[in-house]
């Protein structure tokens, strides 16, 4: 069997196990199948799909009694909630000593270990640890049910697994869970799902929907138009036999499809790159959807940004107060904070409002603001760094007004800012500007109405004093913008000549951003122009010669040889590979010896020898924390070699 | 030889150790309870009068190196020293009490072992016995023990004591017959080669056993359970018991069944099981010709159709109590056959899921509405 990852979003992921001509593509079902008066637990749909035995109990270490299936119960792991630790550790070392046997009998690949919830993050951490250790790739949970009341215990468990595993490790869920949990389960790492709830719910004459579940008797009017719907007049005719499956009702027929259909639209989030969209439009089936998607949020964001690619350039949606903390937005503010630095040379610092049109640059109001900021004279205009305030992403400065997220995102605009945007808003600027280090820096606020009150916090909680150049209200009215040049000419006119070096800033900042504060001026030390034309990437040219390029949709820096040697010589985003020289256009993990733990899916990186050359660049396909841990399928597409 | 020393002994141990701290201190000359029942002798349906003794409590569940996963009786009992005078003027004192009612068949019961001399005395043992001897309705008697106390010895003293005509049966909780699950699931520290030795012992005596099987141990599958249930009636009865008791778990505070099942992770058996259990011992018994080496296969759940014992769904809970308490006075298993509800369905693809996940679970299930 062969494991293949397509998408890599946060502790989720869209991947395809491959045995021979069959191939699973997870997420994907699990459901229970007799064949020969024995069960199995069948994965995946009708016809592509692989076979899993059936566990033993935690309790009796019997010798199990490897079949046919694809994949065999080694462990069932003794650690139950309400057992104690002492007790749990002594099993586990009977536990470790047998699967060293078994692993003799059966192929590493068709391993499976069975886990539950338990008491004690010591004891989890324990039992991961020799999942690792063991390299178990299979990894079956049990016992989830009670945790759909307790989202804290079922956050700490779930994110403790996916962020302490590799990537290619799969988890079957086999407690069977309703379908309106799969999409914050399948967030939280969750491949397989059983879908035996579609039975039992059948069972109770409960019919399913997409956000949940009516009793049949109670439902007026036909909600769905599915196979087993269509074939029926009455509702209640639902409880009668499937025809064409005797053993089982229309009912349980019309269930499973509505669990089918639940699984393909987390397949399609995933293909679409957006599943924590469609998490959050699933977020009102239960509270515990709701409660895990903050929880995750708040406690396990590096995890999940470990494993979100950095580039991507799908729009996103805000539409929920969730969106606020979505891991892109709380990573991008993050960057700010760290790795922006306005630099020395200014002197003065406009901040704008945003606009709806993206990247702001593109809009009417911002034409207006930068037609503005043209008529002071170019040998000064290098003293003015431009800010754009914006929820929920904070400050963005307009050098990086093309990068993921910043061009990517829409909000629905009313005009007032939650107590939350605010908060996020007046913390990113008064980090940006508090850690200017011009000795007088000046602040324009060129902005009206909601923004003002914003400008007024930070100026308080700044001590500094900000000037105001949006008259009645209009930031976009000639008044307002003569106001504007004016205060700005008053400001710069004085001092001696700076250029302003656009495409210079905008590469710096971008590489700062993607790399490291600081690091631009070194990759770019001299002169660099940016040559685009409409529609296509911009290429980064130092004395004729392309040294990277800027790409349109997401605003990523990709590397060259010539511009890697920065991250080569600093051990930045580099991976490390145990031979001299690359071969091929895939840089596999199994030969990947270390890594930068900060690098993400879709980063570009610098690959290094074992001698600790540089020898290439390339897109990273999974982190780098990945890279060093797994051994199984591709780690970094490589661009260009020495 | 097995070691009898089971998984779960220690944390065990660490429980009874907290839950005896909580015991309260009792009348020591006054029983527990004493009741009279509906019951099923020998010969056919009767009356029984039950007496619980205050005693100090089973020594194995007291003991340091033991005590059963889903018994708390132990923390019934009291603990200070209860002296043979005590035991006694427990007896003497209830019996008055029942002169002028009917019974024909006496169980005392006192959360322990009455044959372990460290529990109730010899003297207690004959005196108590003989007390019965004024009951001439009184066709047979009922004490429980563990099998390692068994001895012909006290058996031989019981029936001195005991008039002829009476029958002597000795309750032993084999559980099951099943070493691995009686040692690791119950902890219960004996071995089924212990019980045989019991049963032959008290054979010799002219003394009956009536063996008791526990329905669902933890960490079990309600599949599991029936089976391990079936065989170990079956494997009683081939051994000599001419009497089988199936009880359900009902899950006892301080226990570590308590524990899980407040966890969620342990639901007592269904009705559907226990019906399953004894409809497949009948048929076992009948095809394997034992029904001759049977007089009763009986069942008296406690906690029945609540939460913490055995249940079905609110819909069927009574039903089955009567259907149940029907059976085990007239040992008719037909009657068996005829309860229906619209829950056995659930339960067929319930212990099917729970077969396939080891979800232990799957109560969260049972009324839909919880979780949608």
């Amino acid at each position: 069997m062969k494991f293949q990852l397509s998408i890599s979003a946060g502790f989720a992921k869209l991947a395809k196990i491959r045995k021979e001509s069959i191939v699973v593509e997870i997420p994907t079902t699990m459901s229970i199948f007799e064949k020969d008066g024995n069960s199995f637990w069948k994965i995946g749909e009708e016809d592509n799909s692989i076979t899993m035995g059936l566990p033993a109990s935690s309790l009796h270490q019997k010798q199990p009694e490897f079949g046919d299936e694809d994949l065999s119960f080694i462990a069932n792991i003794l650690m139950q909630r309400s057992l104690n630790p002492s007790l749990i550790e002594k099993q586990l070392a009977k536990t470790r000593e047998l699967m060293t046997e078994y692993l003799e009998t059966i192929p590493q690949e068709k391993a499976t270990i069975l886990i539950q919830p338990t008491d004690s993050t010591e004891i989890l951490k324990q039992v991961l640890q020799m999942i690792k250790d063991f390299e178990i790739k299979n990894i079956a949970i049990t016992n989830m049910l009670p945790l759909l009341n307790n989202q804290r215990q079922a956050v700490s468990f779930l994110a403790g697994i996916s962020s302490f595993l590799p990537v290619d490790s799969i988890l079957y869920l086999l407690s069977p869970v309703p379908h309106t949990f799969w999409p914050i389960l399948a967030y939280a790492g969750i491949d397989v799902f059983n879908n035996g709830y579609a039975g039992i719910a059948s069972k109770q004459s409960m019919y399913l929907t997409d956000f949940g579940g009516i009793d049949l008797a109670s439902l007026s009017e036909k909600p769905c138009f599915c196979e087993a719907c269509n074939s029926v007049s009455q509702l209640s005719e639902l409880l009668m036999p499937d025809p064409k499956s005797s053993d089982q009702t229309l009912l349980e027929k019309h269930n499973t499809l509505i669990a089918t259909k639940k699984i393909r639209e987390i397949r399609n989030a995933l293909r679409n790159s957006d599943l924590r969209s469609y998490v959050e439009q699933m977020i009102h089936s239960n509270v515990f959807s709701g409660a895990v998607l903050r929880l995750l949020d708040k406690h396990h964001n590096d995890g999940i940004i470990s494993r979100t690619p950095t580039w991507k350039s799908s729009l996103i949606k805000h539409i929920t107060e969730y969106s606020y903390y979505r891991p892109e937005i709380q990573e991008f503010q993050r960057r700010i904070r760290d790795r922006y630095q306005i630099r020395g040379s200014k002197k003065v610092v406009v901040i704008f409002p945003c606009s709806a049109r993206k990247p702001y640059s593109f809009s009417k109001s911002h034409g207006k603001f930068l037609n503005t900021l043209g008529s002071i004279s170019n040998k000064k205009r290098g003293y003015i760094q431009e800010l754009i305030l914006t929820s929920p992403l904070g400050v963005i400065p307009r050098e990086l007004e093309m990068v993921y997220p910043a061009a990517h995102y829409d909000i629905p605009v009313t005009g007032d800012w939650s107590h939350e945007e605010k908060e996020i808003a007046v913390k990113q600027l008064t980090t940006v500007l508090s850690k200017a280090k011009t000795s007088k820096l000046s602040v324009i606020a060129h902005v009206s109405n909601e923004y003002v009150e914003l400008c007024k916090d930070a100026e308080k909680q700044l001590k500094m004093k900000f000037k105001y150049t949006a008259s009645s209200d209009k930031t976009t009215s000639s008044a307002s913008l003569s106001l504007l040049y004016n205060e700005l000419n008053s400001i710069v006119k004085d001092q001696e000549p700076k250029i302003y070096r656009s495409d210079m800033e905008l590469i710096q900042t971008i590489a700062d951003y993607q790399y490291g504060s600081g690091i631009g001026q070194e990759m770019f030390k001299e002169n660099c122009r940016i040559r685009s034309k409409p529609n296509q990437p911009q290429f980064i040219m130092q004395d004729k010669k392309q040294i990277g390029v800027i790409q349109p949709t997401t605003g990523k820096l990709s590397l060259t040889l010539e511009t890697g040697k920065t991250l080569a010589e600093k051990e930045k985003y580099f991976v490390l590979f145990d031979d001299e020289e690359l071969e091929g256009s895939t840089l596999f993990a199994v030969g990947v010896v270390d890594a930068d733990p900060q690098i993400r899916p879709t980063d570009s990186v610098v690959i290094l020898n074992k001698k600790r050359e540089l020898v290439g660049v390339g897109n990273a396909i999974i982190s780098g924390k990945d890279m060093k841990e797994t051994r199984r399928g591709p780690a970094v597409k490589i661009k260009q070699k020495v | 030889m097995l070691d009898t020393k089971g998984i779960l002994a220690e944390q065990i141990c660490s429980l009874k150790k907290k839950s005896l701290k909580k015991r309260k201190t009792r009348d020591t000359s006054k029983a527990i309870a004493s009741w009279i029942e509906d019951d099923r002798l020998i010969a056919g349906s009767g009356k029984a009068l039950v007496i619980i003794l205050n005693s100090q409590g089973c020594n194995w569940g007291l003991g340091v190196e033991g005590g059963c996963s889903m018994c708390g009786y132990s923390n019934e009992t009291s603990a200070i020293d209860i002296s043979a005078d005590d035991l006694i003027a427990q007896v003497k004192n209830t019996l008055p009490k029942f002169s002028k009612k009917e019974f024909q068949s006496i169980k005392i019961f006192n959360s322990g072992s009455f044959l372990d001399t460290n529990e109730i005395p010899i003297k207690a043992q004959t005196e108590i016995i003989g007390m019965i001897n004024e009951f001439e309705t009184v066709s047979e008697v009922i004490v429980e023990s563990r099998p390692e106390f068994v001895s012909r010895k006290t058996l031989k003293n019981l029936r001195k004591a005991l008039d002829q005509n009476k029958e002597l049966e000795i309750g032993i909780g084999l559980e099951t017959s099943n070493d691995l699950i009686r040692i690791n699931n119950i902890n219960k520290g004996f071995l089924f080669e212990d019980y045989k030795n019991a049963v032959k012992s008290a054979l010799l005596e002219n003394t009956r056993v009536k063996t008791y099987l526990l329905l669902k141990p933890p960490f079990l599958t309600e599949k599991e359970a029936i089976k391990d249930t079936v065989q170990s009636a079956i494997d009683a009865i081939k051994t000599g018991s001419r009497s089988i008791s199936i009880n359900p778990i009902n899950v006892q505070s301080g226990t570590l069944v308590y524990d899980l099942w407040r966890n969620g992770i342990y639901r007592p058996p269904w009705y559907w099981t226990l019906k399953t259990v004894l409809l497949k011992i009948w048929n076992q018994a009948n095809k394997q010709k034992l029904t001759e080496k049977v007089d009763r296969i009986l069942s008296d759940p406690s906690g029945a159709g609540t939460r913490r014992g055995i249940h079905n769904c609110s819909k069927c809970n009574k039903d089955f109590i009567k259907t149940i308490k029907n059976y085990s006075v007239n040992q008719d298993y037909t009657i068996l056959n005829k309860i229906t509800c619209s829950c056995h369905n659930l339960w067929l693809e319930l212990i099917r899921q729970e077969e396939a996940s080891r979800d232990y679970s799957l109560m969260r299930v049972e009324n839909p509405k919880n979780l949608l």
